[in-house]
């Protein structure tokens, strides 16, 4: 078994994890991570905040040393891209790389991630028009962020906001575009989404909800954007519109996909020899019932090490409780489970202090929760939610009235 | 540079140099130290890069946000010692300093 050859698509947090999780377990056969970045495995939620603000050096992004790779004898390729996975004789196929050809696997692992969601334009290439999901994407934004004054948001979702948040401190005028009735509408309920509106409004964000994306203008370089409202000024255009997973290498190949590579509760394909692990994956949830597809870190984490615990043969579930974080400002916001069918809510704290919770429940148990500057909520309320506790709403409602002490 | 130890559960130790500026949590990531994990990377969000710092050193730090004494109330192996690494920056002052690992970070 310790003589498997394992080859890991992806150069991300998911794909860092499954091969420094693999040498945790005293794994001692070949380790390959082919990535078509041009950097070694970094974290990607600074990318949007405190890479972007200027806080945080490239460096300090990576998520381990180049000398752990070495140490850990982890062979690592960048910019570096694959083109088709040959099932049938166990190998992946380059066309225009220059180090390889083919490489062979007895293990492979997909950790592609995601890509952003393309915006439709006649001219997609303009300058001063730009998507964000890795550092060669920031340091673009950060040179037309120089000589730029008006910048467009088209999206309000967490990147986008949170683009709003460091831009606006930077100094721009700032304009955020939603297509729906309210920001964040995919991601959480109307009292978060209304908090946020307010607070970027305060800041001197305009939001413009209910508004669609007719076109961009510009010769050579963006000079506006066109939507269902109106004109407006931009010299800089970021589009935040979601993110679809990296699954055409998989779906060509034949490994079955939907929104996502599916995956059983061992991050293990249709293929029996091929794992996934991350945003790209579709992977059953016993809490939620359902099959889900997560944009997150801490997915990302667990499963690479659930991915490793199957190639050595432990065969541990992944069964987590989904949770993300959002800097926005000094608003720190944790987000705990998937509040998407929620029939009921409690709120707990006081929203003009900027430190309130939203606890949402369904059939009396609670399935998720938002907390702004309220870490310990956030950490209690990972454990009612995983451990299924039941909750005295009076208690619960009450901030004066400990976290730990609103069991029922 | 700044000289801190690393000492993990099992008793073994590492010294390392770390640059002033850096937080204790990146000192460790940085030098390929077992047992701190630091999953969100430095937001206190995760409370996974616990140290326990002991009292000689424990002046010479900043105290405790609210938030940071959060997150370490829900560590399984905390102590009235107990920091989060990644809210400790590396200064000067703390040249020499030992801190001790607990033994997962779960």
């Amino acid at each position: 078994m310790s003589e498997k050859k394992i080859v890991v698509i992806g150069g991300g947090q998911a794909s860092c994890q499954v091969a420094a999780s693999l040498r945790q377990k005293k794994f001692n056969g070949d380790i390959n991570i082919i990535s078509s970045e041009s950097y070694l495995p970094y974290q990607r939620p600074p990318l949007s905040k405190k890479y972007l603000s200027g806080e945080l050096a490239a460096e300090r992004l990576y998520l381990k040393p180049e000398k752990f790779y070495d140490e850990h004898n982890i062979n690592i390729s960048l910019a570096s891209c694959v083109e088709e996975i040959d099932r049938k004789n166990s190998q992946l196929v380059f066309l225009k790389d220059k180090t390889h050809k083919k490489i062979s696997y007895d293990n492979l692992i997909i950790a592609t991630g995601t890509q952003p969601r393309l915006i439709p334009l006649d001219n997609p290439k303009l300058g001063g028009l730009h998507y964000l999901r890795s550092i060669a994407d920031v340091e673009m934004i950060k040179s037309s962020l120089k000589d730029s004054k008006n910048m467009v948001i088209i999206g309000g979702g967490y990147i986008g906001l949170e683009v709003a948040a460091v831009s606006k401190t930077l100094g721009l005028d700032v304009t955020v575009i939603e297509m729906a009735p309210r920001i964040l509408e995919r991601v959480t309920s109307p009292i978060i989404s209304s908090f946020y509106h307010s607070f970027h409004e305060s800041k001197g964000v305009k939001i413009m909800t209910n508004t669609s994306v007719k076109g961009v203008n510009g010769k050579n370089r963006v000079s506006s954007v066109e939507t269902s409202s109106g004109n407006i000024e931009a010299d800089l255009v970021l589009v935040g519109i979601g993110v679809m997973p990296c699954q055409s290498l998989a779906e060509e190949s034949g490994i079955s996909v939907d929104n996502g590579i599916i995956v059983d509760e061992f991050c293990k394909t249709s293929d029996d020899y091929i794992y996934s692990a991350g945003d790209c994956t579709l992977h059953p949830s016993d809490f939620y019932g359902k099959n889900i597809r997560l944009e997150s870190v801490h997915n990302a984490i667990e499963q690479g090490k659930t991915v490793a615990s199957s190639i050595v043969g432990e065969k541990v579930a992944y069964n987590q409780i989904p949770w993300f974080w959002s800097d926005q400002y000094d608003l720190k916001l944790q987000i705990a489970g998937l509040n998407s069918e929620y029939d009921n809510y409690i709120i707990r704290g006081n929203i003009v202090e900027n430190k309130f919770s939203v606890f949402y429940f369904k059939s009396g148990l609670m399935i998720a929760s938002d907390c702004v500057n309220s870490a310990q909520e956030h950490m209690m309320s990972r454990r009612f939610i995983s451990e299924k506790i039941k909750i005295d709403f009076d208690r619960l409602q009450n901030k004066e009235i400990p976290i730990k002490e609103v069991v029922l | 540079m700044v000289k801190i130890t690393y000492i993990e559960s099992n008793g073994s130790e590492h010294t390392v140099d770390v640059d002033e500026g850096l937080s204790i949590m990146e000192g460790a990531v940085s030098n390929s130290i077992p047992g701190i994990d630091a999953d969100c990377g430095g937001g206190c969000a995760c409370a996974t890069c616990m140290v326990f710092v002991d009292s000689v050193w424990k002046e010479k730090i900043d105290s405790m946000s609210e938030e940071e004494e959060s997150m370490i109330d829900f560590h399984e192996h905390k102590s009235d010692d107990s920091r989060l690494s990644c809210q400790i920056s590396v200064t000067k002052d703390l040249d020499g300093i030992i801190l001790k690992l607990p033994e997962s970070q779960q």
